[in-house]
């Protein structure tokens, strides 16, 4: 089976400062979510911009659908978008305020030149806002009319409106309160079954959402990758020192 | 019995848009330990802020707030002066809103240290260096020395703690102390509040949205919502048999996201 997404010895540093990332190796499976789990300064940000595109890795390789990856020209950026987009942490400066939310979600349509007519985005704005649970009637209203939780269903949906493959998700629900989260998390859970299914790609420095959303998890320490596999066996016995203390410090309800 | 430290007795606040706060009752005993939780906009903050009459110009409190057995709803702020770091200080989630980017950690930590008690020059860097050894900061000379931005972000926390704790105040309050924190840093903020606070036999009002973060430090609970008080109760009752419907959609969330590390997403 082809990787979805691999990366092979990446490596990147920003201009005069020590590597932020050294050899980071992986690989995600279509249908296998991968969770990227890192504190502040592990590298999470910057491996989220190379898989963007926003940023070229300094050594190593990219592969997407086992083809190399380079940014290097709008057209291999406009095909990357169509292969992947994005959802970002805050859903109150991720969204235009002066927008309407069918624009809004119809970006992508427009930009990657994927609809033309009118009618034939109104019809996709329609169906994605269906998906991620917000009444039709939304496409006409603006993002300060709705809460942090449905602005984050916005985000959600334009970022699924071009059928991507793959949606790279940055601490999706950390700006939300706890009740929300969890509906968002099974928002994000619920996209890998449809008939169009995506595998996600979180970044997040909370292994409760990697833990919920994600089959498969890494774990990244001064831009390092100290340990990675399947989910259930990282948090069931984590092998590297750093994972066992991360694991000891999350908060836990008691029982 | 003794008087408690706080009583909160039916408080309002309220802004030219409405009210933010309605009928909000609880106390704290000495020595006890109370967690405010809320979600964004359930007022919690702003129960702080009126605690220590720090209400920002257009929101006016009304109803009653004994601090110390001293009324602060409507109380003038010469009154108020002789409270704040006396009987009570606050620790809020973002230890630069509390540090001046502009001095050294050490000449901020001396200065609420001499409010207490006056010091000679030896005697007080003396004083300075236990006090940052007492919130954990081993390498304390290099810590004084320190601008804020030369230190990590749990450091910083760790010194306003240590402000905070200068003036030898029976109660603290912490809001959201840890919410900016990575995971691991957290923890440690958790440790140092729950030693100090038995050390010293001090109260504690800890607001946070986090159930689990609230448990590790607190045993009873008051919850809001928009405003008013939802429920309250002993924080293992209120996790083990929720009553109210909020309580247990609050509880659900948290437990669903706490039960995921032990049960997580499996491949077919």
């Amino acid at each position: 089976m082809t990787a979805l997404l691999e990366a092979r010895g990446v490596g990147f540093a920003y201009r005069g400062r020590p590597d932020a990332l050294v050899d980071v190796s992986f690989a995600v499976e279509p249908g296998e979510n991968l969770g990227i789990v890192g504190e502040s300064g592990a590298g999470k940000s910057t491996l989220l911009r190379l898989l963007l595109g926003l940023a070229r890795p300094s050594s190593g390789e990219l592969f997407t659908d086992g083809v190399p990856f380079e940014a290097r020209s709008r057209s291999a950026l406009r095909a990357h978008r169509r292969f992947a987009q994005a959802v970002f942490q805050d859903p109150y400066s991720s969204l235009d305020p002066r927008q309407s939310v069918e624009r809004i979600i119809a970006e992508p349509l427009r930009s990657l030149r994927l609809e033309r007519s009118r009618s034939a985005i109104q019809t996709r704005v329609a169906g994605v806002l269906e998906s991620v649970g917000l009444p039709a009637d939304a496409a006409n209203r603006f993002p300060h009319e709705f809460s942090g939780g449905q602005r984050q269903r916005i985000a959600i949906a334009r970022a699924i409106v071009p059928t991507p493959r793959l949606l790279l998700a940055d601490e999706p629900v950390s700006a939300l309160d706890v009740s929300t989260r969890v509906r968002i998390i099974d928002l994000l859970a619920e996209l890998g079954t449809g008939a169009d299914p995506l595998t996600v790609v979180v970044v997040s420095h909370n292994l409760s959402v990697v833990a919920a959303l994600c089959e498969r998890m890494l774990v990244l320490e001064n831009g390092r990758v100290v340990e990675q596999g399947r989910t259930s066996a990282v948090l069931a016995a984590p092998q590297h020192p750093y994972t066992r203390r991360l694991l000891a410090s999350v908060p836990r309800l008691p029982a | 019995m003794s008087d408690p430290i706080l009583r909160v007795d039916a408080l309002g606040v309220r802004s030219p848009g409405g009210a933010l706060l309605r009928d909000v009752s609880f106390q704290l005993e000495a020595g006890h330990r109370l967690g405010l939780i809320g979600e964004s906009g359930s007022g919690k903050s702003l129960t702080a802020l009126a605690i220590m009459g720090l209400l920002p110009e257009g929101l006016t409190a009304h109803g009653g707030i004994r601090l110390g057995g001293v009324q602060v709803v409507g109380s003038r702020e010469r009154d108020m002066v002789g409270l704040r770091g006396r009987v009570a200080s606050v620790v809020f989630q973002e230890p630069l809103t509390a540090l001046d980017p502009l001095m050294r950690l050490g000449r901020q930590l001396a200065e609420p240290i001499q409010r207490y008690r006056s010091l000679p020059r030896a005697e007080l860097r003396a004083a300075v260096t236990d006090a940052l050894l007492e919130v954990g900061l081993d390498d304390a000379d290099r810590i004084a020395r320190s601008y804020p931005h030369e230190v990590s972000g749990g450091q910083r926390q760790r010194v306003a703690i240590a402000m905070a704790l200068a003036t030898r105040p029976r109660l603290l309050i912490a809001d959201e102390p840890t919410t900016a924190l990575d995971v691991t840093v957290q923890a440690g903020i958790l440790d140092l509040l729950d030693r100090v606070i038995a050390e010293r036999g001090m109260s504690l009002l800890f607001i946070s949205h986090d159930l689990a973060v609230v448990s590790r430090v607190a045993d009873r609970v008051v919850l809001l919502r928009h405003g008013e008080v939802v429920d309250r109760g002993s924080l293992s009752d209120l996790i083990a048999r929720p009553q109210h419907p909020y309580t247990r959609e609050l509880v659900a969330g948290a437990r669903e996201l706490d039960s995921a590390i032990d049960h997580p997403r499996r491949l077919p």
